[in-house]
């Protein structure tokens, strides 16, 4: 649970001492918020958590917005640059047969170095470390020159960050706070992440007057799609995955087949399925008016705060470039804190995962990177943990960024400890 | 029985000093010659300050257990908010955190410490000592830089005070103080501290007119492992040829340099001065850079009589001594024969020493 | 050398100037100075321009090509001949001073391209430095780092402190080798100052970079490091808005506001109660003091003090200013003689100061025709066993910024 400290005269000894001192109390909240069930939309109960504790830790503001996000400030001497360290508290149903969990998936246990439990590593553990690691800044007393902005936002497994839009959209543009800098505390395995593909979910509706004709090229277009999922290397190759059977609506006799596609960073959604429309359509005789469209799927979803919203399944890919001014920063304060800095990118290894990064870089142009504990490969599976030592080295590598970023600078000054 | 209990707050440390400081007590040693060198070290140890919560119990343990009368702390950096030696009351309370931004890594402990002390029931009164109280009113020409004056409007406010201050004021002035009390004719002192970074400072009737130090400790004389006064076009290209940020520029000019550099390992000044083959290099330039800052302090006091010695690495002295001196009376036009002084005393035990001063001061009658 | 008296000379201005007024050749010889509009866009251009004109005026084509290198690394360390093997090297030397060498090794390879058979001479100004020890030219940083950049104390004007040095041994007697002094080149952009010991240079004010030491017309001399640190953090790593602060907006002009030459600043402080004028004074003449008394230490019994350049040779305010109160080194100004400095050299120390105080007119042009001679000569007397008996032409290269 410790991270050895290295001896020496400045700025980072200290951040060390402390880290190593929190580290207990961190992994305990982070236990707390895992026992606490929060499935997408139902995030109320560990908002209360969030809320009460940044408050104890004397955040110098804890603010719930209305839809249901939690976020604490810390004041420095300017009110620019802001840092937005942000976790999402909801987590996914735990993987349906509970016999596979060897520990019960909300016992968030804390055994062998590890905490258990569904969220544990997406994304309760960054949660707790980001909290502490803005406690840890204000504790040591470092003064800041810019603010920094700890949020825990809510929807964002249901795929699309609905929380953290809201959160910057509205309620940060609404106390005209613009936040220059994000930190999700996102699964990396302690690694620094700028980036992951993306994926969208594709609902092709078919109809024509003819109710044999419409089976028939159902099939034909399932057939299609099947191929363009399987046949890799061919020319034209479309790379789906998961072609749903093709389901027919026996009153209005219309057909609808759903699937999903990786999205890369050059893809255009719009371009994707007019390519995907024109394979979908081979053999097909276009007669008998055959109505076809392929569009994203979207749905209208309830919030537990009861607001609704339209949501559209589509993650875009996103990247920060790696030699931004955030990158270096980052890699820099990492490196000089002793911590691990390998910058890299998401895999997703589960189709579905995604990140608020996507909509923080795309739609609102703020530098994002990601620096969590967790491991993706252990998150939306059975069995997820996350280990508390990551947690600690979390919670100084994420103090150690955000220093660099909005600490009044510490030059020129050492302790007298003689080395 | 009267004490004092004299604290330096050091990273995640607090050093503790219990002093008993009756007037009537005799010092055993001999070394006492005035009244307030009468106090006497009774105990001496550290409190490790992290958790709130563990070292206000030790505090609380600490003050209940000897019942002092007072506590001073030591606090190395006052600005020009703090020219001199504060009794404490609330209102310095504010004053102190505003200092935070320009002495980030100091100011937030010695907070932190006062707010704690002051949750001690009763509280003894606490008096605070300032590193740079004694450079406060340095000759104008002596802290200014010759930048604008006006940089906190195009680079923010945290930039601090651009000038010149030293930092090992205590230490300094005490001397000062001593040399003075003993008769000695004094005016032009040069007075080297050697401490982990070790300063120069030229007193003139009493007060300082030039100093080693800078806007912050790293400028000056090199330290156990800070560089001293660097060519600023050294940082524009490590900036520009490797991309380090100032970060990392800071943690290789603070962490990594000074004799430690010289040297090729962990090395202190102590260990340098004393010499040795190994420590030739270091030796050389160490003692080059002090015969500099003294030759410095030479011009703007016109000349000088005395030279002095302290710090806590001050019994190495002996060797710089031996050599440092013949080269600063070879510079003088006519021979002439400097008073030499060695401070011995700690930082702790001058502290008490000023206490028990100005103890007595108010309760002498004449 | 023959003689040492400048035939002709003058300067190529605004060369690719971006301003409405053209480039232009500011041309002086016996018969008076004339201006002549040309137009060159780039250094190679206004060589030939020179050539040209140069080709019109009798008894002026050049027998040796001599530059001035600001900063020849370790390929070009001392003054030297230039072989026809190094000019690899020489391509090599351009980004060690990016403002002042790429211009030269252009010109040098012009030289080589258009008049193969003359020889060209490179001088150093960081040659006469070399015998700095290593105790004053080590910076106390780790020494993978130093070696890798090359990071030491180079030390600059080294030319000018040579030549005056040499100027004060002729004048008062002493054989160079027996010569203590501290050096003051006090120009109206840079200043730097040197402490000489039998000779030779064991120390300079100006270090790796001519940033630091002394107050100077932009640049802020010495500095806090941390505080640069500050700077480029606060200015978002914005690295080159701290170096133009630091190298062209400090100094002289960054203290006053209104003006980088302290004669101005004088002017202002002595005859109004301005009160950033008088700091800006007190600021400037403070830090030579302080190094005047740090160098006569070093150099132990000096023998003179020498003042050149713009300000140590025409202000005998700041001369009276910063040899005051020195007694203690054996130093005493005359402040009559001072005032009514005339001719050069001259010694205005008073009778009685044990320390001479010289006022020297640097000539650094000079100076690099008498090393390139020097060089040329020795050279020859290598090659053919004879010494050359004719009279020299030199053209001396100096790129001034």
């Amino acid at each position: 649970m410790w991270v050895k400290p290295r001896k020496g005269n400045t700025m980072y000894t200290l951040l060390k001492e402390h880290a190593n001192y929190l580290a207990k109390q961190a992994a305990e909240f982070a236990s707390d918020l895992v026992r606490t069930p929060s499935p997408s939309l139902c995030e109320n109960s560990v908002a209360r958590l969030v809320e009460k504790r940044m408050y104890q830790l004397g955040y110098d503001k804890v603010i719930v917005d209305d839809f249901g996000n939690v976020f604490g400030i810390i004041y420095g001497i300017d009110p620019s640059p802001v840092v937005l360290l942000n976790s999402h508290m909801d987590t996914v149903a735990p993987n349906e047969k509970e016999g596979l969990w060897e520990v019960p998936p909300y016992s968030g246990e804390l055994a062998g170095g590890k905490l258990h439990g569904v969220g544990s590593s997406d994304c309760k553990g960054g949660l707790a470390a980001q909290i502490y690691a803005g406690y840890l800044l204000k504790r040591i007393m470092l003064p800041l020159r810019g603010t920094l902005i700890v949020a825990a936002t809510v929807s964002e497994e249901n795929g699309l960050s609905l929380g953290v839009q809201h959160l910057i959209s509205k309620t940060l543009a609404e106390m005209n706070i613009k936040v220059d800098y994000a930190i999700l505390g996102e699964p990396t395995g302690l690694g620094l992440f700028y980036g992951h593909d993306g994926w969208v979910e594709f609902r092709i509706g078919m109809d024509s007057p003819n109710p044999n004709y419409l089976q028939d090229a159902a099939k034909v277009v399932f057939q299609n799609l099947l191929n363009a999922s399987e046949l890799k290397g061919l020319p034209g190759y479309l790379e789906l995955m998961n072609v749903e059977k093709p389901k027919f609506a026996t009153e209005s006799g219309n057909v609808l087949i759903s699937f999903n596609r990786r999205l890369f960073p050059d893809d255009d959604t719009d371009k994707l399925a007019e390519r995907i429309r024109d394979y979908s359509l081979q053999n097909i005789s276009p007669e008998h008016n055959l109505k076809f469209d392929i569009k994203v799927r979207e749905e209208v979803q309830r919030l537990q705060s009861g607001q609704t919203v339209q949501v559209r399944f589509l993650s875009n890919a996103w990247e920060t470039n790696p030699f931004s001014p955030l990158m270096d920063r980052a890699r820099e304060a990492l490196a000089l804190a002793g911590c691990k800095n390998q910058p890299g990118k998401w895999k997703l290894p589960h189709l579905g995962m995604g990140t608020a990064g996507s909509i923080l870089t795309k739609r609102f142009n703020i530098p994002t990177v990601g620096y969590g504990p967790g491991l993706e490969e252990a998150a939306h599976s059975e069995n997820e943990y996350v280990e508390t030592d990551k947690i600690t080295e979390a919670i100084l590598g994420t103090s150690s960024i955000v220093h660099s970023l909005v600490g009044v600078p510490v030059f020129g000054w050492t302790s007298d400890l003689e080395i | 029985m009267s004490r004092l209990i004299v604290l330096i707050p050091e990273g995640y440390f607090i050093e503790y000093h219990v002093y008993s400081v009756e007037s009537d007590s005799v010092a055993t040693d001999g070394h006492a010659t005035k009244p307030w060198e009468a106090c006497s070290l009774e105990w001496t140890g550290k409190i490790r300050f992290r958790g709130e919560g563990l070292s206000l119990e030790e505090l609380r343990k600490l003050i209940g257990k000897y019942s002092p009368e007072a506590i001073a702390v030591r606090i190395l950096y006052g600005g020009e908010e703090f020219k001199r030696t504060q009794i404490y009351d609330r209102s310095i309370l504010e004053r102190l955190e505003s200092l935070a931004a320009r002495s980030p890594l100091h100011i937030p402990p010695s907070v932190r410490l006062l707010k704690a002390l002051e949750r001690i029931v009763p509280t003894p009164e606490i008096y605070l000592f300032f590193e740079t109280a004694f450079f406060a009113n340095l000759p104008l020409g002596e802290r200014t830089y010759a930048i604008d004056g006006n940089l906190s409007e195009a680079y923010g406010e945290g930039l601090g005070d651009i000038r010149r201050y030293g930092y090992h004021g205590l230490f300094h002035g005490a001397l000062a103080g001593k040399i003075k009390e003993r008769g000695i004719d004094a005016r032009k002192i040069l007075s080297i501290c050697l401490e982990p970074i070790p300063e120069v400072a030229g007193i003139y009737d009493g007060k300082p007119v030039t100093v080693s130090g800078g806007s912050t400790p790293l400028e000056g004389l090199p330290g156990n492992s800070t560089c001293g006064e660097l060519d600023p076009g050294i940082i524009l290209l490590l900036e520009e040829k490797k991309k380090w940020g100032p970060e990392r520029i800071n943690e290789m000019l603070s962490r990594k340099s000074g004799v430690t550099a010289l040297v090729g390992r962990n090395a202190t000044i102590a260990e340098v001065l004393r010499g040795g083959r190994d420590f030739e290099k270091a030796s050389d330039l160490l003692e080059y850079r002090i015969l500099l800052s003294c030759g410095a302090a030479m011009s703007v006091m016109g000349g000088f009589d005395t030279v002095a010695f302290s710090g806590r690495y001050v019994e190495a002295a002996d060797r710089l001594a031996g050599r440092l001196i013949p080269k600063l009376i070879g510079a003088s036009s006519a021979p002439f024969h400097p008073a030499l002084f060695f401070m011995q005393d700690t930082l702790d035990r001058l502290i008490a020493e000023s206490y028990c001063r100005s103890r007595l001061a108010t309760t002498m009658t004449f | 050398m023959p003689s040492e008296e400048e035939i002709l000379g003058g300067e190529v201005q605004r060369i690719g100037a971006k301003t409405a007024e053209s480039s232009r050749i500011v041309h002086h010889d016996s018969r008076g100075e004339i201006v002549r509009r040309v137009s060159v866009k780039g250094y190679r251009e206004a060589f030939s321009e020179v050539m040209k004109l140069l080709a019109g005026e009798s008894g002026a084509s050049p027998d040796i090509f001599a530059h001035r290198l600001v900063q020849g690394g370790t390929e070009f360390p001392s003054n030297s001949i230039i072989r026809d093997d190094d000019f690899e090297a020489l391509e090599l030397i351009k980004g060690l001073a990016p403002i002042h060498n790429p211009p030269v090794v252009e010109i040098i390879e012009e030289c080589k391209r258009g008049y193969p058979g003359i020889p060209q001479a490179v001088v150093l100004d960081t040659a006469f430095h070399s015998t700095i020890p290593s105790y004053a030219y080590t910076y106390p940083i780790p020494s993978d780092i130093a070696g890798q950049l090359g990071i030491r104390k180079y030390g600059f004007h080294g030319i000018s402190h040579q030549y005056v040095t040499r100027a004060a041994s002729d004048y008062l007697h002493i054989p160079l080798q027996e010569l203590n002094a501290v050096s003051c080149h006090l120009g109206s952009g840079g200043a730097s100052i040197c402490a000489v010991v039998g000779g030779k240079s064991v120390d300079n004010t100006m270090g790796f970079s001519p940033l630091q030491g002394l107050v100077m017309s932009t640049r802020c001399g010495d500095l806090d490091p941390a505080l640069i640190l500050k700077l480029i953090a606060y200015s978002g790593g914005n690295y080159s808005k701290v170096n133009d602060l630091l190298n062209k907006k400090s100094g002289v002009l960054g203290m006053s506001s209104i003006s980088s030459d302290i004669r101005d600043v004088i002017s202002r402080a002595t005859k109004t109660d301005d009160e950033r004028s008088q700091m800006t004074l007190d600021v400037y003449l403070w830090r030579i003091r302080k190094y005047m008394g740090a160098y006569l230490t070093v150099v132990g019994h000096a023998d003179a003090i020498v003042f050149t350049d713009t300000i140590g040779e025409s202000v005998p305010y700041v001369r009276e200013a910063v040899c005051r109160n020195l007694e203690f080194f054996g130093v005493k100004l005359d402040e009559w003689k001072n005032k009514k400095v005339s001719q050069f050299p001259t010694d205005i120390a008073a009778k009685d100061s044990r320390v001479r105080i010289i006022v020297v007119k640097t000539n650094e042009e000079l100076a690099i025709a008498k090393n390139s001679y020097e060089l040329f000569v020795s050279q020859e007397r290598d090659s053919s066993g004879s010494e050359e008996g004719e009279s020299l032409d030199e053209q001396v290269d100096c790129i001034n910024s």
